[in-house]
């Protein structure tokens, strides 16, 4: 299909940009473990170890580097990716060239952005494996591979309305993510930052809706996995793979529409 | 066959924003309004006009960037409007010469990406990619290693043809491609497209060089608020507002020696002349001729002079260009 080439093609233009920027692409890799450093070594009110505790439950600081911040960037943010990608190429003057390829732009910004969140999640996983490593031994890698492995299924309920964002945030002309208030909300929502214990019972509820909740619900098994939670992560994956149904098809309806809309009114400058 | 492009009956507006958030109010910019033309295969067209005349709005249109409000662009057959995919398969397109790829990233790793997103890949993208550049010229100066952001204009424009040819298509679609570039570097462009025609392909390209599309376009059409107010080729053109070529003669001696021989052309050529100018001892002659008789006329004019044994001072012809067109038209409505 038409999504591999664009995968393909943005992940290529994503290496070679970090290779011809090499301090972006130091300070990209470096991040997390200045973070790390800041958690573990002073405790902040960004967030703490007690936090951690208390949302994930695994006193492990990688973990739960990796869960929230990847949950931030790249479960929600595939949101925020999508619709910058679109921006950054209205910005380079790329997006006719984009546009007059054989991909609807829809399915561009979507494969891009998942390009990109998985360019994320790729590199940071690699950069903390020694970290994990470090503090937990290999049964923390087997953890983090169980939470990568569903924060990749957690993108893909969301991957419509990123869609949507990016097209709407092309249509309006302006230069920011016209969807970007659904960022925070959905981290509220999914209790990756707060427990959700602490938030009144009907965003308790609403975010029973929200597809990143499971997310990290299911990194919160994952990270306390013993025999018999199986069943558990299993049932949080039909979840999340319903969510991509009902999510996925009433967006890629509503996508059509905005491609005709989009040309209609101009999105190119 | 059909036609390689045609546009029939654009019409399309834009709404503008004018002033603030509330006290704002909205502004119907009427950008074409009812723009047909079409592109023969092998031809290059020129869209002639000047700036927000509606040619980048004609050009994205028929490129399915943008939907007109009313009528159709086609390509090969295809409609621009309703098969954009197909008619995407037979463009190349370059909207601007000094934007449109990634800054930090060398002409090859550029045409990669786009060669990538095409549908092209591995062997067979390395040597499209080889061959492109070998084309525009850029693999003699470095081009392909050096980084957008380096790169001159020039350079620059020879990377944004070098990607509208890289699926290799039959149709070009190009909008200022000589915009701001050198003598030297516009007729590298302009030599390339010339190249693409004679191998049949069909080049659309606007411009407001009227040296440029004289030179280079088969057919020109003059268009101006959103209107085509002239077309055909620079020849019809000229001749459509300039009827006559001026051809100035000045010769030694009073007015009346020069009478004789204005009287000689007159009668043997059948044309206007007539005598504009007497001053310390030399007299001016114009003549009036029909666009390619001017050499004949001339001709005829300095072999009665020297018979007569009247020495030519200078000569000057003066054929209409398409300035005078362009200005003319454009004037005449504005
Ligand atoms: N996206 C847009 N939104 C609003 N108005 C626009 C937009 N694009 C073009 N226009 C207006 O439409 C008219 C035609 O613009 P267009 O860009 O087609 O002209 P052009 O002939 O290409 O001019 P130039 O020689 O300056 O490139 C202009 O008045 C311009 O201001
Ligand atoms: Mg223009």
């Amino acid at each position: 299909m038409g999504a591999r080439s664009i995968f393909l093609a943005d992940t290529m233009l994503r290496l070679w940009w970090l290779k011809n920027n090499r301090v972006m692409a130091v300070l990209e890799l470096a991040w997390p473990y200045t973070i790390i450093i800041v958690l573990v070594g002073l405790g902040t009110s960004y967030g703490s170890l007690e936090n951690f505790k208390n949302s994930l439950g695994v006193t492990d600081p990688i973990l739960y580097i990796f869960a929230s911040s990847s949950v931030a960037f790249a479960a929600v943010g595939i949101i925020d990716n999508a619709a910058s990608v679109a921006q950054w190429h209205r910005w380079l003057g790329t997006l006719p060239y984009i546009m007059t390829s054989p991909h609807k732009l829809s399915t561009y910004v979507i494969a891009s952005g998942l390009s990109l969140s998985m360019l994320t999640l790729a590199m940071e996983f690699l950069v903390l494996l020694p970290g994990v490593l470090y503090f937990s031994g290999p049964e923390g890698i087997a953890r983090m591979s169980l939470v990568l492995a569903f924060l990749l299924l957690g993108m893909l309920p969301l991957v419509a309305i990123g869609g949507i964002a990016a097209m709407a945030s092309l249509m309006v002309r302006e230069e920011s993510n016209v969807m970007g208030f659904l960022n925070p909300l959905l981290l509220l929502l999914s209790g990756v930052f707060y427990p959700l214990k602490i938030l009144p019972e009907i965003l308790q509820l609403a975010s029973k809706a929200v597809p990143v909740s499971y997310v990290v619900e299911a990194a919160k098994i994952a990270a306390t996995f013993q025999e018999g939670l199986a069943r558990d992560l299993f049932l949080v994956a039909y979840i999340i793979a319903a969510m991509i149904l009902a999510y996925n098809i009433a967006g890629i309806a509503a996508l059509g529409g905005f491609e005709t809309i989009a040309r209609r009114r101009g999105v190119t400058d | 066959m059909p036609e390689a492009i045609e546009a029939i009956d654009l019409h399309k507006s834009y709404v503008q924003r004018e002033g603030g958030l509330i006290r704002g109010r909205k502004v119907v910019v009427k950008a074409l309004q009812g723009v047909s033309f079409s592109v023969g295969w092998g031809e290059i067209y020129g869209l002639l006009g000047p700036n927000g005349a509606g040619k980048t709005t004609a050009i994205k249109i028929i490129a399915t960037l943008l939907i007109p409000d009313r009528g159709d662009a086609r390509v090969a057959g295809y409609s621009s409007v309703h098969e954009p995919v197909e008619v995407r398969k037979l463009i190349g397109v370059m909207l601007s010469v000094e934007r449109g790829f990634f800054w930090k990233l060398s002409g090859r790793e550029n045409l990669k990406y786009f060669g990538l997103l095409y549908g092209l890949s591995g062997k067979a993208l390395e040597e499209r990619i080889n061959h492109v550049l070998s084309l525009v010229g850029l693999d003699r100066i470095g081009g392909g290693e050096r980084r957008f952001e380096e790169m001159s204009l020039g350079m620059r424009a020879r990377l944004g043809l070098a990607r509208a040819l890289l699926k290799d298509p039959p149709v070009l679609i190009l909008d200022e491609p000589t915009l701001g570039l050198d003598p030297p570097s516009a007729r590298v462009i302009r030599s390339l497209l010339r190249e693409m025609a004679s191998e049949g392909k069909s080049i659309l390209i606007t411009t407001h060089n009227m040296v440029e599309a004289e030179i280079l376009c088969d057919r020109i059409g003059i268009i101006d608020r959103g209107r085509i107010i002239a077309e055909g080729s620079p020849e019809e053109l000229k001749r459509s507002v300039a009827k006559y070529s001026s051809i100035y003669v000045t010769v030694s001696g009073s007015s009346a020696q020069a009478r004789v021989i204005v009287d000689h052309i007159r009668a043997v050529l059948g044309v206007a002349a007539g005598i504009v100018g007497e001053e310390n001892g030399v007299s001016k002659i114009r003549i009036l001729v029909e666009p390619g008789e001017e050499s004949k006329a001339l001709t005829a004019l300095l072999s009665r002079a020297s018979s007569l044994g009247i020495r030519t001072v200078e000569h000057r012809i003066e054929r209409p260009t398409l300035e005078d067109v362009f200005i003319r038209l454009v004037r005449e409505r504005g």
